[in-house]
């Protein structure tokens, strides 16, 4: 047959970008499809990405992006009725570079000038409507009444697989493991954020947020410090609509609570946004993300680690993006389409950082549903420190402080299973 | 400080917005729907009821995020994404 590219890849997001720039690099012809009209149109996380996969695979980097912040000090965030308890890692140094915020639009721009300067052709604006198959092989698409012959496609469609969906080559997820994540962007000046949080121009924070508003709901908060912004987000289970939950009152419950207001006060709404998180861990990924003629990366493969305080997807999507790629050089340099060969594909992801994350977590979707754990938490911490730290006329002790905030929350006996079940998830 | 519609935060955000829906909802169906999720889930609040009970949907302002399309317990909704440079266009995701 006449090809047009060696390799089609469908989405210009983390993992279709990935997968481009490690196929120009070994020689291959690849076209990227983005149906944004530029790169990061279409892309939402929260704002933190893993340096390792970058220091592995893409050296030079750190002089080429221009990143948002490091994050320098992780903060778990308990809200009270009015009170906050803070809890803050600040770390050293030589720590500090292993993460970083930034805007997804940016790392995708940086990337596609990668993936261009190995020769590899993004076109904006353009949405693949059709696979097209030829002996039952996925052998390209069609995209706005045009045909593009190809050797390889490769599904980086991100979270909801339209395309992959409708030719049978993934089921419909079930809502079950899912969640909304809501985010809004704030213009706030870069002092302000540096007196607020103690930090200097290049350090930066990632916060993890429960109680207050969110108390009693399966999910979570964010907030990320970028350089002369703030991004502040709601993650909900989505079978929290069942219950009278409005995930998008949610964040601005959340931004109006007292600890948010000195932070968000006077700040400019830039922007808002959603997308869909996957929290079914190592049960969602794809059991076969390959076949004849195709590969499935990133997002599209269920390749999301929620852990209960961090998530994992923009370095699980890099990732996978390389083994995609070696799974086609190898099964090129075999003369194949077949999906005997590019189940490579899948023993690279199982002996990968990917698989290893998803294993070690493989109980977490249990613990991320169970309602209990947001509510009593956030609860008993809230009363304990107020006892603690009464400045009533008599002090409590903490045991006894303890007891009295366990007992107003919950049982005991239940709370100690609770934490066991949990303690071993998370 | 004040709190901020739905309204106004889709003001902040940048759409092209195409000619005919992406979404299409057969709302004849929604009546024996009690909980009606979508309503709730949708992050643009996109989801309503008129006077009369019935739903009403707008894809005008659409974050397509996806969560109407698996929440809806009738698959009720017919989801699809805009054409290539159309819908929501984020500088900040």
């Amino acid at each position: 047959m006449s090809i047009d590219f060696d390799v089609v890849v469908i989405g210009g997001g983390p993992s279709g970008l990935s997968t481009a720039y490690f196929l120009s690099k070994y020689g291959f012809n690849v076209l990227v499809l983005e149906r944004g009209s530029k790169l990061g149109s279409k892309n939402v996380f929260g704002g933190r990405v893993y340096s390792y996969p970058f220091d592995k695979y893409f050296p030079g980097w750190r002089d080429e992006l221009n990143v948002e912040r490091w994050v320098s000090h992780e903060k778990l965030i308990t809200l009270c009725k009015e009170d906050s308890i803070e809890l803050t890692l600040a770390r050293g140094s030589s720590d500090k570079y292993k993460s970083f915020t930034i805007f997804l639009s940016k790392l995708l721009e940086w990337m596609g000038e990668r993936v261009e300067s190995e020769g590899g052709v993004i076109a904006t604006g353009v949405k693949a409507d059709k696979i097209i198959f030829e002996d039952n092989v996925v052998s390209g698409v069609e995209a706005g009444g045009d045909v593009i012959k190809s050797l390889y496609v490769v599904f980086a469609e991100g979270v909801n697989s339209v395309l992959a969906e409708e030719y049978k080559l993934k089921s419909k997820p079930s809502p079950d493991k899912y969640a909304v994540g809501v985010k809004e962007v704030f213009k706030v000046d870069r002092s302000k954020i540096n007196n607020l949080f103690g930090l200097d121009n290049d350090s930066g924070v990632a916060a993890y947020i429960l109680g207050g508003p969110l108390k009693g709901v399966r999910g979570g908060g964010f907030l990320y410090t970028m350089r002369d912004y703030i991004s502040l987000g709601v993650v909900v289970h989505l079978n929290e609509a069942f219950e009278e939950v409005y995930p998008r009152e949610l964040i601005e419950d959340l931004r109006l609570h007292p600890y948010m207001q000195k932070i968000f006060k006077d700040a400019t709404l830039i922007e808002y946004s959603a997308r869909l998180v996957s929290e079914a861990g190592l049960h969602g990924i794809l059991e076969k993300p390959y076949g004849d003629g195709y590969l499935i990366v990133g997002d599209s493969a269920g390749y999301v680690l929620n852990t209960g305080f961090t998530v994992r997807g923009v370095d699980y999507a890099v990732l996978s993006g390389k083994y995609a790629a070696d799974t086609i050089k190898y099964s090129h340099e075999n003369g194949s389409r077949d999906s005997k060969f590019l189940a490579k594909y899948m023993e690279l992801v199982k002996s990968s950082p990917i698989y290893h994350g998803l294993k070690k977590f493989k109980d977490v979707d249990k613990a991320l549903s169970d309602r209990y754990v947001y509510s009593i938490l956030p609860g008993i911490l809230c009363r304990l420190f107020n006892k603690v730290y009464s400045t009533g006329e008599e002090p409590y002790k903490l045991y006894d402080s303890l007891i009295d905030s366990i007992k107003s929350e919950s049982g005991i006996i239940n709370l100690i299973y609770k934490l066991i079940t949990l303690g071993r998830s998370i | 400080m004040k709190r901020y519609s739905v309204e106004d935060r889709l003001l902040k955000t940048r759409f092209e917005i195409y000619k005919e829906p992406h979404i299409i909802v057969d709302t004849s169906k929604c009546r024996e729907c009690l909980n009606k999720p979508c309503i709730k889930i949708c992050p643009a609040g996109l989801y309503s009821l008129d006077e009369d009970g019935n739903l009403i949907f707008n894809y005008e302002g659409c974050l397509e995020c996806g969560s109407c399309r698996l929440i809806c317990p009738y698959n009720n909704i017919r989801w699809n994404i805009p054409p290539g440079g159309y819908g929501v266009d984020y500088s900040f995701g």
